[in-house]
C-alpha cells in the first residue's frame, strides 16, 4: 500500500474514531445527567450505547461509564463464552420495583412455607429467596424461618426474588427491606480463559441446586419441632397492611 | 481460453432503465473475458422483448446472448436458468442499474481468493454498499441527472481499496464464484419465489461453509433503485426478511454487530475526506493546544482570533487532548466561507499523561505529521502533552515555535507559587523547590533537575520563542539559557473587539458614586481571591465595595459582591452596569501578559494590579493603574483607602488606559505569519505591517 494510501487511511480511521468519541461523549453526558435511581433511563440510554458503538469499542468504555454513574443499574454484559446469569431486563424490573419502595420502616420477615421454601416479607410482598446461599446467610442474620401456612403465603403479593446482585464496582450485594445489604466473604469463581478450561474434559455437573434440596429438607425436618405459631406471624403481617 | 464472467441481466419491464444497463456493461466492457447474458422474463411490455431482441443481434465489444423466458417465473428462477446456462463466475446485475469503466476487472481481482464466494460494489442505493450522503449529494446521484462517471471516477481514486468483508453481499450487482456455485446450488427458488433475500439466503449458506463476502469499495455501480419491481419491494423486502430470520437464528445479532462494527465505517470516511480536500499550494499551521479549541479561556481566544486573522495565508490543525486520545481539528480555508472543519481522534489516553515524554503523545504527534504537510507547528501549551511535542518535532523540517502562555517549561508547578501560595519567582537553589514539589506536584526535586534536563536537551527545536510581555521572558532566562536570536516579544492583543468594547470612564462616576473595585477573574487563591477577602473584610467600616466577576473556586467574603462568570467580550458592559471605577489584579501568580488587563484598559478602568510579571510590566509602561504587593494585603487596602479619597487620580489613570494603543489579535497576526516562514521563504507579510505598541499613545 501506497505512502498516500496509508496516510489517507489513518486520517479515515481516526475520524472514524472521533465520530465514535463524539457518540460516546453524548450517551456518556445523558448517562451523568440520570439520577443514580432512575434505572429505566439508564437502561434504555445504555441500549443506545450498545446500538451504536461497536463491541469492541464499547467494552472498552464500560467500566468507565460505570463508574460515571454512581448505579448498579447498567446492565453488566455477560462474557460471550458464559452463560447468562440472568436476563438482564429481569433483574431491572426488579431494581425498578424495590426502588419504588424506598428504605422500609418494618423489619422484614424471614419466614417458610410448609413446602420449605424461604420468603422475605415486605409490607404485602412475599420475596422468594431461591438460593440456599442467599437462605443461610438471611437466616444467620435475622435468625430462624417463621414457619407460616400455605394460605397464608398465597394472600401476599408476589414480589421480586432476594437473589444476589452485583454491580461494577462493590461487593455483590441483596436487597432487603429496600436496602442494598452488601454480602461479605462470598466465594467467588477464579476467571480462567476458555482454551485453558477447555484443556480439561467435561465431567458430571455437581448440581448447587441438589445442596440446597437437601438443606431446605434438612431445615423442614427442624422447623416442625421449632414452629412458632402461625398466627403470630400472620398478624404480625396483617397488622401492617393499610386499613 | 479461460471461462467468462457471465454478467446475467433479468429484465422484466423497465425499458429505459434496461437500455442504459446494457449498454453500461457493454461500453465499459472487461479486460477478464466477459459475456453479457440478458433473459427476459417475459415482460409486460412487448418493446422490451423487441429491444433485447434488437440488442442481441447487434455487434457488441463483447459477447451477447439473449433468452427469453416462456412465461414470466419470477427475478429468482431467471438468475438460477441463468447459473444453469453459464460454467463460470457470474454477476448478477439489476437491469436497473449502470456499470462504470473498471468495474468487471477490479471485481473479479477481488474475488480472487479461494474463499471468496460473492464480491459486492459501492453504490447509492444498495444497503450496507451506499456510498455516503453526501457522495450521492456531490455527484447529483439522486437526481435527473446523476453524473455516474464522475462518481466511479472519483470513487476509484479515494478509495482505500480495503475490500472489507461483509456477511452478505447486497443482490443490485453481484459477483458469484463458480466455486460456490458449485458447492451450494443457485438461488433458493421454492422458498424466494419473486425475490427479497435469495441473495442472502445464498451468501449465508455460504458463509456456513466457510465462504467469506466483500465488498469491492474501489468501484461504484449505479442503481436506480427499486425499478425491477415497483410497488412489491416493501412488502417483498419484509418477506423476505421474516423467512431469513427464521432460517438463520444468528443473523438478526449479526446484522446488528455489523451495523454497529460497520466494515466500510473507514472506506467511507475515506471518500468523505477526499471530497474536499486542501489546496496544497496554501501553507498550514499545526497548533498544539492543551485544550479544546471552543474553550472560553484567553488562549483559546487568542488562537482562533490567530487562526482568523491568517486564514488569507495559513490553513491551520489543531491538535489537542480529550479524556480519549489526542484530536486534530482541521480548518481549511477556501473563500470568505466557513472553514472545511474535520475532527479526527487519535487514540490513547491524554488525561493521564503523567510521565516526562508520553510515548503516546509523541507517537500521536508524529502520525499526525505523517497524515499531512505542515509548513509550522506553533506550540501554545504543552500541559496534558507532556514534553513529547519537543521530542516528536526534532526531525520536524518546518519551523517551531513556542508561545510561552505560563513558565511549565521553567517548572511543572507552572504558577511559579511556592507551595501554590507566595510568587516563587523561580529559585535558583532547588532546595526551596525540593520543599514545594512535594506536595503541589508530587515531584522531587530530581524530577525537576530531570524536567529541565529534558527540556534543555531539546530547546533548539523551537526555532522561535514568542513571549507576550519582557518578565516572561526573563522567567524563562532564569531556567534556561536561551538564543537571544530566538526570542521574540509579540504582546497578544486584544481577543475582544477593541472598536466596539473602547470607553472612556465616566468622570462622574468617579466622582458622585462610592468607590466600586472589581476583582476579575478566576475566584481562587492562585488569582488573589485570598488578598481581596481580606482587603474586603478590612473596608467593611468605609463605603467602598468590593466586587467579583468569574468563576469561584473558593469562597469569596461575605462583603464581596459576587456576579458570577462572564463572557470577555461583555466585560465592559458588566464594568460599566455595575459602576465598577477601578480594576483590582491582586494575583500572586506572575502573569505572562494578562487579557484581564486589556479589557479593563479597553473599558477604560486603571487597574490596581500585581507588582511584578507582565500584569506589573503594562501597568508601569502605560501608567494606567498602580501595582501593589498581594504578600501585602494591607498594603492594597491602604491604596484602595488612598484612591478613594482621591478621585482625580482615578481620573488621571483612566485618562491613560484610555489613551493607551490597544490592538486586537489581527494586528499582530503578521508577526506570526513571519515566524511560521522558513528562512529560504521570502513571501512579504500579509497583514498590519508596522502596527504601534502598547504604551506608545493614540494621540
Amino acid at each position: 500500500m501506497s505512502d498516500d494510501r496509508l496516510r489517507r487511511q489513518l486520517q479515515a480511521q481516526a475520524v472514524v474514531n472521533r465520530q465514535l468519541h463524539a457518540q460516546l461523549a453524548e450517551v456518556t453526558a445523558e448517562l451523568r445527567a440520570v439520577k443514580g435511581n432512575d434505572a429505566n433511563t439508564v437502561r434504555v440510554l445504555w441500549q443506545r450505547i450498545e446500538s451504536v458503538l461497536p463491541r469492541s469499542v464499547a467494552s472498552k468504555v464500560e467500566r468507565r461509564v460505570r463508574g460515571a454513574l454512581g448505579t448498579p443499574a447498567g446492565p453488566r454484559r455477560a462474557r460471550p463464552a458464559r452463560p447468562a446469569a440472568r436476563e438482564r431486563t429481569e433483574t431491572h424490573d426488579w431494581l425498578d420495583e424495590l426502588h419504588g419502595t424506598g428504605p422500609l420502616e418494618d423489619e422484614p420477615t424471614l419466614v417458610q412455607d410448609p413446602e420449605g421454601d424461604l420468603f422475605v416479607i415486605e409490607g404485602s410482598l412475599r420475596r422468594p429467596v431461591p438460593r440456599m446461599i442467599v437462605g443461610a446467610l438471611l437466616t444467620a442474620e435475622m435468625g430462624q424461618p417463621e414457619p407460616v401456612t400455605a394460605e397464608v403465603i398465597g394472600e401476599l403479593d408476589e414480589g421480586p426474588p432476594v437473589d444476589l446482585l452485583q454491580a461494577p464496582s462493590g461487593p455483590p450485594f441483596v436487597i432487603v427491606g429496600g436496602r442494598r445489604r452488601p454480602v461479605n466473604g462470598l466465594a467467588i469463581p477464579h476467571d480462567v480463559e476458555d482454551d485453558q478450561a477447555e484443556r480439561f474434559e467435561e465431567g458430571r455437573p455437581l448440581r448447587v441446586y441438589r445442596l440446597q434440596q437437601a438443606v431446605a429438607a434438612k431445615r423442614q425436618e427442624g422447623t416442625t419441632s421449632s414452629a412458632a405459631p402461625a398466627a403470630t406471624v400472620v398478624g404480625r403481617i396483617r397488622a401492617r397492611w393499610p386499613g | 481460453m479461460s471461462v467468462p464472467v457471465t454478467v446475467i441481466v433479468p429484465v422484466y419491464g423497465g425499458l429505459d432503465d434496461v437500455v442504459a444497463c446494457l449498454g453500461s456493461v457493454v461500453r465499459h466492457g472487461a479486460d477478464v473475458p466477459i459475456e453479457l447474458l440478458v433473459i427476459d422474463d417475459a415482460s409486460p411490455q412487448p418493446e422490451v422483448a423487441v429491444f433485447v431482441d434488437q440488442f442481441g443481434e447487434q455487434d457488441h465489444p463483447i459477447p451477447v446472448r439473449v433468452l427469453h423466458n416462456p412465461q414470466n417465473v419470477g427475478f429468482v428462477r431467471t438468475v438460477n436458468r441463468g447459473l444453469a446456462a453459464t460454467k463460470g463466475d457470474v454477476v448478477i446485475l439489476n437491469s436497473d442499474t449502470q456499470v462504470t469503466a473498471g468495474w468487471l476487472d477490479r471485481m473479479v481481482e477481488a474475488a480472487a481468493a479461494d474463499d471468496v464466494a460473492t464480491v459486492t460494489p459501492l453504490t447509492n442505493f444498495g444497503s450496507i454498499c451506499t456510498i455516503p450522503a453526501s457522495v450521492i449529494d456531490a455527484f447529483d446521484l439522486a437526481g435527473d441527472a446523476p453524473r455516474i462517471d464522475e462518481c466511479a471516477q472519483f470513487v476509484a481514486r479515494a478509495s482505500l481499496g480495503l475490500r472489507p468483508d461483509v456477511i452478505t453481499g447486497v443482490g443490485f450487482c453481484m459477483l458469484m464464484r463458480r466455486d460456490a456455485i458449485d458447492v451450494l446450488g443457485g438461488f433458493d427458488e421454492e422458498t424466494f419465489g419473486l425475490g427479497y433475500g435469495e441473495e442472502v439466503d445464498f451468501c449465508l449458506r455460504a458463509s456456513r461453509v466457510g465462504f467469506r463476502h466483500v465488498v469491492e469499495d474501489s468501484t461504484f455501480v449505479y442503481h436506480h433503485g427499486g425499478g425491477s419491481f415497483g410497488e412489491s419491494r416493501r412488502l417483498g423486502l419484509a418477506r423476505g426478511s421474516a423467512i431469513l430470520h427464521g432460517r438463520y437464528g444468528f443473523f438478526r445479532p449479526a446484522n446488528r454487530r455489523e451495523r454497529t462494527e460497520n466494515p466500510l465505517a473507514v472506506p467511507f470516511a475515506a471518500l468523505e475526506l477526499a471530497l474536499d480536500t486542501r489546496d496544497p499550494s496554501r501553507r498550514q499551521v499545526l497548533h498544539i493546544l492543551h485544550s479544546s479549541p471552543g474553550a472560553l479561556g484567553g488562549t483559546e481566544k487568542h488562537l482562533r482570533s490567530l487562526i482568523e486573522a491568517l486564514r488569507g495565508e495559513y490553513d491551520a490543525s489543531i491538535l489537542f487532548p480529550v479524556e480519549s486520545g489526542f484530536v486534530l481539528r482541521t480548518m481549511w480555508f477556501t473563500g470568505d466561507g466557513p472553514p472545511v472543519e474535520r475532527e479526527m481522534l487519535f487514540p490513547g489516553a491524554a488525561g493521564r499523561v503523567d510521565k516526562l515524554v508520553d510515548d503516546v503523545a509523541a507517537e500521536t504527534l508524529r502520525a499526525v505529521l505523517d497524515v499531512d504537510h505542515y509548513d509550522a507547528v506553533h506550540i501554545h501549551n504543552l500541559i496534558h502533552h507532556s514534553l513529547a511535542p519537543l521530542h516528536a518535532l526534532e526531525d520536524f523540517d518546518g519551523q517551531v515555535v513556542c508561545s510561552v502562555r505560563d513558565l511549565y517549561l521553567a517548572c511543572p508547578n507552572h504558577w511559579l507559587l511556592f507551595r501554590n501560595q507566595a510568587a516563587c519567582g523561580i529559585p535558583e537553589d532547588l532546595e526551596v523547590c525540593a520543599a514545594c514539589l512535594p506536595p503541589t506536584r508530587g515531584m522531587a526535586r530530581e524530577d525537576l533537575e530531570a524536567f529541565r534536563g529534558a527540556v534543555g536537551d531539546h530547546i533548539d527545536v523551537v526555532d522561535h520563542w514568542v513571549f507576550a510581555s519582557q518578565s516572561a521572558a526573563d522567567y524563562m532566562l532564569r531556567a534556561y539559557d536561551l538564543d537571544p536570536g530566538r526570542i521574540e516579544l509579540i504582546q497578544h492583543g486584544a481577543i475582544i473587539d477593541v472598536d466596539r468594547a473602547r470607553r472612556p470612564l465616566d468622570p462622574a462616576l468617579v466622582t458622585d458614586e462610592p468607590l466600586r473595585v472589581g476583582f476579575v477573574g478566576m475566584g481562587w487563591p492562585k488569582k488573589g481571591l485570598d488578598v481581596v477577602n481580606r482587603v474586603a473584610d478590612r473596608l467593611g467600616d468605609t463605603s467602598i465595595e468590593i466586587h467579583h466577576f468569574g468563576k469561584l473556586r473558593a469562597d469569596p467574603s461575605p462583603r464581596v459582591h459576587v456576579h458570577g462568570t462572564y463572557d470577555n467580550e461583555v466585560l465592559p458592559e458588566l464594568l460599566d452596569l455595575s459602576g465598577i471605577q477601578v480594576v483590582l489584579l491582586p494575583a500572586p501568580y506572575a502573569e505572562t501578559f494578562g487579557h484581564v488587563l486589556t479589557e479593563a484598559f479597553v473599558a477604560g478602568r486603571p487597574v490596581i494590579g500585581t507588582s511584578y510579571g507582565a500584569l506589573a510590566e503594562r501597568i508601569r509602561a502605560s501608567g494606567a493603574g498602580w501595582t501593589v504587593d498581594p504578600d501585602d494585603p494591607e498594603s492594597v487596602e491602604a491604596l484602595v483607602r488612598a484612591l478613594d479619597r482621591h478621585r482625580p487620580e482615578i481620573l488621571r489613570a483612566a485618562e491613560a488606559a484610555h489613551e493607551l494603543v490597544l490592538r486586537p489579535v489581527a494586528e499582530t497576526a503578521h508577526r506570526y505569519a513571519e515566524l511560521y516562514r522558513r528562512p529560504d521563504d521570502t513571501e512579504p507579510a500579509t497583514a498590519g505591517a508596522t502596527a504601534p505598541t502598547e504604551g506608545e499613545p493614540r494621540r
